[in-house]
């Protein structure tokens, strides 16, 4: 198979000298090596191993001529249906002209050399071997996986067949899910609604009833005992209301608790929820109902439902009552606030940071672009400027400054550019070191500040590179303008070499720096800080693995840097970091 | 039929999981699904992942740190882990396999969710019930998407997968009884590579001599037709109907037992290579940052090209790797300007990834050359080789005898040649005591009665007694294919090995492994049967008696060209056959059979001869 799939001409070949004239693709037997042939030729559209051309369309009459004498040879009856089938379809095939090129390939086509064969789905022009693919096509040239004849084809149909290259089934269970959900959290939902309704029916009765006993009590002005006695009436009228709000499950009727089932005895008592009104127990380990919830708290937690009495009076502690909840009615009740409470909170401090820090690399994502599209155009300037350019002598170098002077317009947009690069990647770095310095409040966050540093060194990494390769269009530019406003404005922080001579004169001649010069330096010096940082770890590595003259180069680079970021130290003096 | 470009997919689809319609955390919107963007999509939001222990080798051989480290998953947990921190301001992505204990843990983070949102996807088959439960405990709604994805097995190389279940030991004597569950995740596993290739097995056949295969496969077609009409109806090409072959590991257990030479092959049999990393730590002085390496072939282009490679050409490989890093690491070297500087840290990053993945591999080929050494692994393996491609012959015995006397040659490799032997020439006809097959036999005893322990020559007893079985058993019905058939000559990759192993002798000279120079490579004389069975099937010539037909139907035409392949081989596969399948399939081209090679596991010589035991 593997062979035939590889060259149709071949597997026609030995496939004759097998005894018993197998068709090579669709395994049938056949009596006489002509049958056999004729098969290939008709159902599979093989040509006989001469190369001869017989299914290509060709303009010219000798290949037909040869066409003619074939197919007079073979019986009548089974060629007349075949051809009438391949002139069907011929018709709308890629008609073969010299210099025609395969398809695939792309060589140019010869009858002897390549072989030319149309494909039977497209109709194209192939070479041979680019022609080898079978695919069940019907008469019309149209795929037909049941009926259809085993034809060849070229790769581009085999391969475009449905189901040929396709992968990764997925099945989306959001709405099934959904729906689900929604059916079964119908009762759950309603079931809140009541507890809701009881407990705001709860805390309002008790308002009105301590108005009713307490307030008017005080009114009236009477005594401490006429005090006590309101106080117990109080707490007699509490408890039939609260049986009045939910109906209490009989205590005889139960032996266990209704949540951990565990059997109530002497030590464990049985206690009823004020939502539900379920038996509960007291146990402290698998708190079904956690003691009892002061009145104020349970309504300041659940601050969204229609109260109508007003909380002041809780609030100034007069009201003190305490409720018993079970487990249950709490999660039904104060769980889902809990939950919406956090998720709406304000977002803890490191991923507050972390969020800034995306706006910012989105801003240095968006600005690169730009600037790596006017710095390729500074670029072929500064290109053209040299082919161009005048030999650049002592003061006589007045062309070349009119040169540049087009020029400068891109180099001080492109120095703003860099500019507003430079300083994002700075607010990054600040970020992203103020974010590892927030004290992580659990180990996730730890994890998670780990992870943002190593993803923001990446992504500084990646996006600075530029930034660095910029530095001598700007450098060579600002060298030849010499004119000081461009030198300023260009950031040379990647090339202090080139840039010291430029250096010395503007600090001679001002004495104080500028704001934006200080900003300058100061960002010049943060990335050669950076940069003897790498250099420093790559000595250390480069020790470890004993590779000594590496090192030796390398710390000859630290000092140099070394020293210039003391001199850009001392220039900055107070305005340093 | 790329598994490695299925496990992009699905890795990319769940890190890139957003919600497109709907309604977002917080607000409680069962009406308007289909509506309203959710506005919190494109801010950024700090993800976590969720997998669980078995979906943790999985990812973790599709996917590296870094990749989701760029879609904002800066934690990774497991869903057993209970102690996590509750942190609601976070996007949870849970990707698990459905089985009840995962499912438990999941009732209960949904119970109380301890992020704000959560994407659920399942690696398999999600069960009606099971869905029903999950949505019984999601009463605060936080789930906002649950889909299945299908990858339940581990994708080793592009057509090689694992489905990380070491056969439970002891079936040598129970074959005939099958474990419940062991089949029943063997199949579902199955079941979901089907469904991520989007193939529907047509024709399903398996090895007639396997209980195992046969009670898989009927799993199968069970699942199959019932799902045909919801599931399996990818759009495909009914004329080259997919074919799933089941074969058992016992039909060839020479495979597993020969010492491999290929790279892929030997760092598993040599150091251990598990989920793509490879532990060096037993290495002597070994340096503390290569104790643990990950190799995956997906990434260490290296590792990609070379995987395949016999010993000697990967020296050869390896000599052109280190020559190319130096040559990159001398342009380095050269800093002296401030220009060269900027140069090297700007190409310092790339030279160190470099310089580490030099580092490893002479790290793991050194360990490998030593320990062929130690183990005297050329000697063995030479007579290993030559046992199983001769016949029977006196000098091979002879050389047999000699390795099993040898002091210096460990137990464990002289109990294995004793098996390579048992199953080459024992035919085990207890009444012919006296023939000289019997007495050549005996003498292994004898020799190996002095140096193994008794609970060794118990196991070769008891090994030989299987397979000498089970053989007769093959040789009654007709089927063993290896027996009445003398080797083709257009065994295309039996070819390919041949040229293949020529080149060996070129290069053993240099590896200082002083061996009588033969035309071919001695050391990897022997094809697995597999090779046999991929031409055959090519040609549609495979044997219908050995490999039955599950599914036969009359509507597929017989004739048809097989073009989708799925084999399984139920109790190990080796990394040399993942070999055997890449090389047929690059044959093959474009356009040809395409294979997908996978086992319950993938075995060492060590994992195969200790799970019979």
């Amino acid at each position: 198979m593997d062979t035939s799939n590889g060259s149709p001409a071949d597997s026609a070949g030995p496939s004759k000298e097998v005894e018993s004239m197998e068709c090579p693709v669709c395994l049938t037997a056949f009596p006489t090596l002509q049958a056999l042939n004729t098969h290939l030729d008709v159902d599979h559209g093989f040509g006989d191993d001469t190369g001869d051309s017989h299914m290509v369309v060709t303009d010219r009459g000798e290949s037909s001529n040869k066409k003619k004498i074939r197919r007079a040879k073979s019986p009548p009856s089974e060629r007349g249906t075949a051809a009438a089938h391949t002139n069907h379809r011929t018709s709308t095939w890629q008609k073969y002209r010299v210099g025609e090129k395969c398809n695939f390939c792309q060589r140019k086509l010869n009858p002897n050399t390549t072989g030319i064969a149309n494909c039977r789905k497209c109709g194209k022009l192939y070479c041979k071997m680019h022609c080898t693919n079978i695919i069940k096509l019907n008469n019309r040239g149209k795929l037909d996986p049941v009926k259809g004849q085993w034809t060849s084809c070229c790769r581009s149909c085999f391969s475009s067949r449905p189901g040929y290259n396709d992968y990764g089934e997925v099945r989306n269970l959001t709405g099934e899910f959904t729906r689900i959900r929604r059916s079964k959290n119908e009762d759950a939902r309603l079931r809140k609604l009541q507890l809701e309704n009881r407990l705001v029916r709860l805390i309002d009765g008790f308002v009105k009833l301590y108005k009713l006993h307490y307030l008017v009590a005080m009114a009236n002005k009477e005594g401490a005992g006429q005090a006590v006695l309101s106080s117990i009436k109080f707490t007699l009228d509490a408890t039939n209301f609260e049986k009045d709000v939910t109906a209490w499950q009989d205590d005889h009727t139960v032996n266990s608790c209704t949540i951990c089932h565990k059997q109530f005895n002497f030590l464990q008592r049985k206690h009823h929820c004020r939502l539900c009104g379920m038996v509960v127990c007291n146990s402290t380990t698998t708190k079904c109902s956690n003691g009892e919830i002061p009145v104020l708290m349970l309504r300041d937690n659940a601050a969204d439902l229609p109260f109508k009495e007003d909380a002041s009076l809780l609030k100034r502690g007069e009201v003190k009552m305490d409720v018993r909840l079970c487990s249950n009615c709490i999660r039904a009740v104060y769980t889902p606030r809990k939950f919406h409470q956090d998720c709406v909170a304000p977002p803890p401090k490191i991923i507050d940071k972390y969020i800034s820090m995306c706006h910012i690399a989105k801003v240095i994502n968006d600005t690169l672009p730009y600037f790596q599209g006017a710095l390729a155009k500074a670029e072929t300037q500064r290109e053209q400027d040299a082919e161009g350019g005048t030999p650049v002598g002592g003061g006589n170098n007045g062309n070349r400054r009119t040169a540049v002077a087009n020029s400068l317009e891109d180099i001080k947009q492109l120095a703003k550019l860099r500019e507003r690069l430079v300083n994002s990647f700075g607010t990054y770095n600040v970020l992203t070191r103020q974010l590892l310095q927030v004290p992580p409040s659990n180990p996730s966050e730890q994890r998670i500040q780990q992870s943002i540093k190593v993803v923001s060194s990446q992504f500084v990494n990646e996006k600075i590179l530029p930034l660095r390769a910029m530095g001598s269009v700007l450098n060579s530019n600002s060298a030849n303008t010499t004119s000081s406003s461009s030198a300023s404005s260009s950031l040379h922080s990647k090339s202090p070499a080139t840039q010291l001579p430029q250096v010395k004169p503007l600090s001679s001649v001002l004495k104080r720096l500028t704001v934006k010069e200080v900003k300058q330096y100061r960002e010049e010096l943060m990335v050669l800080k950076e940069q003897s940082f790498i250099i420093e770890q790559a000595i250390e590595d480069s020790k470890t693995h004993r590779r000594f003259d590496e090192a030796t180069a390398l710390s000859r680079n630290l000092s140099e840097l070394t020293d210039r970021s003391q001199e850009l130290q001392g220039l900055l003096g107070e305005e340093g970091f | 039929m790329d598994l490695f470009a299925v496990g992009d997919y699905y890795v990319g689809r769940i890190v890139n999981s957003q919600v497109k319609s709907g309604a977002s955390f917080g607000t409680v919107d069962h009406e308007s699904l289909g509506g309203i963007m959710d506005g919190s999509a494109g801010s950024p939001r700090v993800k976590v992942l969720l997998l669980d222990k078995n979906t943790t080798p999985t990812l973790s051989v599709c996917a590296t740190q870094t990749e989701l480290l760029e879609h904002e998953i800066y934690l990774i947990d497991t869903v057993e882990n209970a102690e996590r921190d509750v942190m609601r301001q976070l996007k949870c992505l849970v990707y698990v396999k459905p089985t009840d204990e995962t499912l438990a843990c999941l009732v209960r983070e949904l119970q109380s969710p301890k992020y704000g949102e959560y994407h659920l996807f399942f690696n398999n088959f999600v069960s009606k019930q099971q869905l029903e439960t999950l949505a019984e405990a999601d009463q605060l709604e936080v789930v906002v998407k649950v889909e299945e994805l299908f990858q339940d097995y581990q994708i080793i190389n592009e057509h090689l997968f694992s489905l990380d279940l070491p056969r439970a030991s002891s079936d040598l004597v129970v074959d005939t009884l099958v474990d419940e569950s062991y089949m029943k995740q063997c199949k579902d596993s199955l079941l979901s590579l089907c469904m991520s290739l989007k193939v529907k097995p047509e024709i399903i056949r398996y090895d007639q001599e396997s209980a195992v295969c046969k009670s898989l496969g009927k799993g199968l077609l069970q699942d199959i037709e019932k799902n045909s009409r919801s599931l399996f109806d990818f759009p495909q090409d009914p004329s080259t109907p997919p074919v799933l072959l089941l074969l058992d590991r016992f039909d060839d257990p020479l495979t597993p037992l020969l010492q491999p030479w290929t790279y892929q092959s030997m760092i598993h049999e040599y150091i251990g290579i598990k989920r793509n990393i490879v532990n060096l730590s037993k290495v002597p002085n070994i340096e503390a940052e290569l104790e643990t390496v990950t190799l995956s072939s997906k990434q260490d282009v290296f590792f990609h090209d070379t995987r395949y490679l016999n010993f000697g050409d990967l020296g050869d490989k390896l000599k052109e790797y280190v020559s190319t890093y130096k040559t990159t690491a001398q342009g380095a070297n050269s800093v002296d300007t401030m220009d060269d500087i900027k140069e090297f840290i700007e190409k310092y990053p790339e030279l160190k990834k470099l310089s580490g993945n030099v580092s490893k591999h002479m790290t793991i080929v050194g360990e490998l050359d030593r320990q062929l050494k130690d183990l005297h692994i050329w000697e063995l393996s030479e007579v290993e080789q030559n046992l199983t491609v001769h016949g029977d012959n006196n000098e091979d015995y002879d050389s047999t005898l000699n390795l099993l006397r040898d002091a210096r040659l460990s137990q464990y490799y002289k109990l294995k040649l004793a098996c390579i032997y048992m199953l080459r020439y024992d035919d085990f006809h207890p009444q012919e005591q006296n023939s000289g097959e019997i007495g050549k036999i005996n003498e292994i005893f004898n020799i190996l009665k002095e140096s193994l322990t008794t609970e060794d020559i118990n196991y070769l007893h008891k090994f030989r007694k299987f397979f000498v079985q089970r053989k007769n058993k093959a040789l009654r019905n007709g089927t063993d294919a290896s027996a009445n058939r003398s080797p083709e000559k257009d065994d295309l990759l039996t070819e390919l090995a041949r040229k293949f192993n020529t080149k060996m002798d070129l290069h053993r000279s240099r590896l200082g492994a002083k061996r009588n120079a033969t035309s071919d490579n001695v050391y990897m004389q022997h094809v697995p049967k597999l090779s046999q069975l991929l031409s055959d099937l090519s040609k549609n010539k495979l044997s219908e008696t050995k490999y039955k037909y599950l599914n036969k139907s009359t509507s597929t035409p017989t004739n048809a060209p097989t073009q989708d392949v799925i084999i399984f081989i139920a109790g190990g596969v080796t990394y040399e056959e993942s070999r055997f399948v890449d090389q047929f399939n690059e044959a093959m081209g474009n356009g040809g059979m395409r294979v997908v090679l996978g086992s319950s596991s993938i075995v060492s010589t060590h994992d195969f001869l200790n799970s019979l035991r």
